[in-house]
């Protein structure tokens, strides 16, 4: 059944606002954490071939990482934002971008 | 890529592995978090398992290295050709770093662990398969027509 006009918790701040808004939509914590990872490793990957002719994937996909990383970590701090499944998941598919970076060049 | 580089990219991502999960459990701890990503049991036996094969490596490279700046040859003695006190160790603890970080990947993204099922190293075993299958039926095809199945 729809909910409209949902009423907000009692949290205040913009970090109770995000709590609550990922306690009612599940999904939206994850879908927004893809969001940023996509959009820095598409921006990031088109910028460098623009400006230099040819662009590193894999790398912009670490960094990439790293950055949805730090907002994971950010989102721990206020309960009720993330859960650990996707914190870890992010984590892991920052190390599996790093595997494949590190395996893709020569490194010397 | 050769040996050289295969081994450096093996240390590269023991390193990251370490202090990116380093990072999150310090993170973690520091800030009195209430999602750490030390909750799952799994994480902490692979960072201390990719930590104990990182320190195992260093010892076993200053081994290999004392053992190198330490050999001697008589004059009449002929010269190695071979680096054959190099070899065996140094592989053997970034391939079980390397197998805890697969083993990581594949249990949180590829949905791994299950013996039966959707999320079961069959699946992984079919598409392989699958794959080598199709290249079977494209050299097939290469050898009967002759041409390239590319």
């Amino acid at each position: 059944m729809a909910k409209f006009n949902l009423e907000l918790g009692n949290r205040t701040g913009f970090d109770g606002l995000i709590a609550d808004v990922s306690t009612t939509v599940p999904s939206f914590i994850p879908f927004l954490l893809a969001f940023v990872f996509f959009t820095i490793w598409i921006v990031g990957y088109r910028q460098q071939r623009i400006s230099s002719g040819t662009g590193d994937a894999p790398l912009w996909g670490t960094i990439a990482g790293v950055i949805t990383s730090s907002v994971a970590l950010l989102m721990t701090l206020t309960p009720g934002i993330i859960n650990s499944e996707t914190l870890i998941i992010t984590f892991v598919v920052t190390i599996a971008m790093g595997l494949v970076t590190f395996f893709s060049k020569d490194t010397v | 890529m050769g040996l050289k580089d295969i081994t450096i990219s093996f240390a590269m991502v023991m390193i990251f592995t370490v202090a990116l999960i380093g990072a999150g459990i310090q993170f973690a701890s520091l800030n009195n978090a209430d999602i750490s990503i030390a909750d799952n049991n799994e994480i902490s036996t692979y960072q201390d398992g990719t930590n104990a094969a990182g320190k195992a490596y260093s010892v076993d490279i200053n081994d290999s290295l004392n053992a190198y700046s330490k050999t001697s040859l008589d004059s009449d003695q002929e010269a190695f050709t071979g680096g054959s006190f190099l070899q065996p160790t140094i592989m053997t603890q970034t391939k079980d770093s390397f197998g805890n970080i697969i083993s990581m990947i594949y249990v949180h993204i590829l949905g791994g662990g299950g013996e039966t099922g959707t999320n079961s190293y069959a699946t992984i075993l079919y598409i392989i398969t699958g794959t080598l299958g199709i290249l079977i039926v494209f050299y097939v095809y290469k050898f009967a027509v002759g041409k390239n199945p590319d």
